[in-house]
């Protein structure tokens, strides 16, 4: 099929013309980029949360500037949650965990400019090739999404949970024990059918472990008490510097990777349009994929900046994967996109086929001023990294009570009472046992955020198919991503024997 | 009969603690409800990882002791802990603009900033700013001591 036929090229030119008719359009895309940024760096303050606090502004803009203005926050956001996760090993939202992994360390390394200019670079690639594919895919990527159900959603969930056994590191059984402990953890409290386990009699529970308090908790917290002992987050002096050529350095070298960066960006917009799931898991299984693709995978987790490419190319795709299912179905993939919602319900808008039918042409506007906003990002992630890289100018006397409090207040942001900070406390000191004695810590947090995820939809699994499992290889989308699990796991293997034996 | 050190034994521990969730969260699924759909994930997962916590006690057993002299030790780190806990357990009383700036203050002190001045200006500065601003972005009341609050 030509791909020209999937574009409606009359909506097209009309979205074009509708985009340069009114300069105001644009004006509100620089501080929404802004806004981004900032609530992206700072741990604990959400996406989801920049929209929602100016969403109100939107009242008075027309309905296309407040799209343009959202998803402005949205693409900034999205870059802005990895600076963190490299500077100071907190992911900010669950999207940038993979980020952390290889990030951190290239930050104690003192590579924290090459660090924060690839996640720039593999940022802007992912938004701008998720939005061409969204411009183009817009109309089956929604048939697609009709067809995911609660099977399809437990196997990509599954294939996420692969991760666990891939991030053992050097015990394996610990690395096992760790992921399946966490993937328990995440299961606490409520379960659809409403039955209550593992609260301790504690009401904070009822809704299960806030997660994103919890992996501050591990990732971040803990990492601080073990740094306690040193000066500086890089102890060389020589390599503390902040320097401009370095950023840029880092982000060329995100487009030497292209193959990373395409199959992160494919792998995130399929994700990224899965409900409920979205860049959460795409940002792993694209990690998962490009460790074991590589010709040395031990390198990963210690600083191979094809760890950031893979992570921060998926997350961002995630974004356009998101708004298709937004754009065409009216189904918010997540809590940006469900801010979104309530935009188009402020401008009596309802995201849907029928919106798509009679408003294609200010759905493309959205999608083609996206690929203004990713140079916009650029000119503004190049001015902002420096100032936020100056973090390892800090004596870690300084940072670590800093660090600690903004997490304590982050996380009372994300749960509104103090059972977040508490929860940050108790997954610290859970996080430095872990660490201490060699049990997985991104293992754990990657099973806690999933655990429930996957207990939801496997049991939906089991209703629908009155109990049988094998209801699954049924359906042909979730047979489909089980083969690629599968391949994806065990190809490499298989063709390597294959070779040998054919010597 | 060789006695273990404390890095080993707290090892010990840590194995021993996980185990023993583990076999309570079966326990407490189980008795609030034997359905599969109550089980369906809880069950094997648990059976699975109680197997690799025996099986990881097997290969304890069996190791030599590792020399783990690389690694900070926990007294090292509970100075911290201790402070960190002190924080949280007293947010409720003395509001995050007061609790932030003490807990900044006793962690300058304690590990090793002689200058009272700094530590009384960065301590007042950064807890009073960060309490202000996230006050002002998130949309909750948060207990405060002095900062305006709703709470």
């Amino acid at each position: 099929m030509n791909p020209l036929d999937l574009i409606d090229l009359g909506a097209a030119t009309d979205a074009f013309t509708l985009l340069f008719s009114e300069p105001s359009y644009w004006l509100v895309v620089f501080p929404g980029i802004l806004i981004g940024l900032i609530f992206g760096a700072t741990p604990g303050l959400q996406i989801s949360m920049a929209m929602a606090i100016f969403m109100p502004m939107t009242l008075y803009m027309d309905f296309l500037q407040a799209m343009l203005f959202l998803t402005a926050i949205f693409t900034g956001g999205s870059f802005g949650g990895g600076v963190p996760a490299i500077l100071m090993n907190i992911p900010g939202t669950s999207s940038c965990i993979a980020t952390a992994f290889d990030g951190y360390p290239m930050a104690q390394q003192g590579k924290h400019n090459e660090a924060l200019g690839i996640a720039l670079g593999a940022s802007t690639f992912g938004v701008f090739l998720g939005y061409i594919m969204l411009f183009i895919l817009i109309k089956p990527l929604s048939i697609m999404v009709l067809k995911i159900g609660p099977a399809e959603m437990f196997v990509v969930i599954l294939w996420g949970i692969t991760l666990i056994a891939s991030l053992r590191g050097t015990h394996i059984l610990k690395g096992l024990i760790a992921g399946f402990v966490g993937l328990l953890i995440g299961t606490i409290g409520f379960n659809e059918l409403g039955t209550l386990r593992g609260t301790f009699g504690n009401e904070y529970l009822l809704d299960g472990v806030p997660v994103v308090p919890a992996m501050m908790g591990m990732f971040a917290a803990s990492e601080l008490f073990r740094l306690v002992k040193t000066n500086y987050l890089v102890e060389d002096e020589g390599q503390r510097k902040v320097r401009l050529t370095l950023i840029m350095k880092g982000f060329r070298s995100a487009f030497k990777h292209p193959i990373i960066l395409i199959r992160g960006s494919i792998i995130g917009i399929f994700i990224g349009a899965v409900p409920g799931v979205g860049s959460s898991v795409s940002n792993l299984i694209s990690y998962m994929e490009t460790k074991r693709r590589d010709k040395d995978p031990k390198s990963f987790g210690k600083g191979n900046p094809k760890g950031i490419i893979a992570s921060e190319s998926a997350n961002s795709t995630s974004e356009a994967g998101s708004m298709a299912t937004l754009l065409a179905l009216g189904i918010p993939g997540g809590g940006a996109t469900a801010v979104m919602l309530a935009a188009f319900a402020m401008h009596n808008i309802t995201g849907g086929p029928q919106f798509i039918r009679e408003q294609m042409d200010v759905v493309y506007a959205v999608i083609l001023a996206n690929f203004g906003q990713v140079f916009l990002l650029i000119v503004l992630g190049i001015i902002c990294i420096p100032l936020l890289a100056s973090v390892v100018k800090i004596k870690m006397t300084y940072l670590i009570p800093s660090v600690l409090a903004l997490a304590t207040l982050g996380s009372f942001g994300l749960t509104g009472n103090l059972s977040g900070p508490v929860t940050v406390l108790v997954f610290a000191l859970i996080g430095w046992f872990f660490r201490r004695y060699d049990y997985s810590v991104p293992g754990a947090v990657i099973g806690m955020l999933l655990g429930r995820m996957a207990e939801s939809s496997l049991l939906h699994s089991y209703q629908i198919s009155g109990g049988e499992l094998s209801y699954i290889f049924e359906r042909p989308i979730a047979v489909a991503v089980l083969c690629l699990m599968i391949i994806s796991l065990f190809g490499q293997t298989i063709i390597k024997k294959l070779k040998n034996s054919r010597k | 009969m060789k006695t273990l050190s404390l890095d080993k034994r707290v090892n010990f521990g840590v194995l021993l603690t996980i185990t023993l969730f583990i076999l309570w969260y079966l326990y407490d699924t189980y008795k609030a409800s034997a359905n599969i759909e109550n089980l369906i994930l809880i069950g094997p997962i648990a059976v699975v990882t109680l197997g690799l916590c025996v099986a990881e006690f097997i290969r304890y057993l069996r190791e030599e002791e590792a020399q783990n002299n690389k690694k900070e030790s926990i007294r090292d780190v509970l100075p911290v802990m201790v402070i960190f806990t002190g924080y949280i357990l007293s947010l409720e009383f003395l509001g995050f603009d007061i609790g932030t700036t003490l807990f900044t203050a006793i962690f300058l002190k304690v590990h090793g900033e002689t200058n009272w001045k700094m530590i009384l200006i960065y301590s007042m500065f950064f807890g009073f700013l960060v309490s202000y601003f996230f006050s002002q972005m998130l949309p909750y009341p948060m207990p405060m001591s002095i900062l305006p609050t709703d709470y």
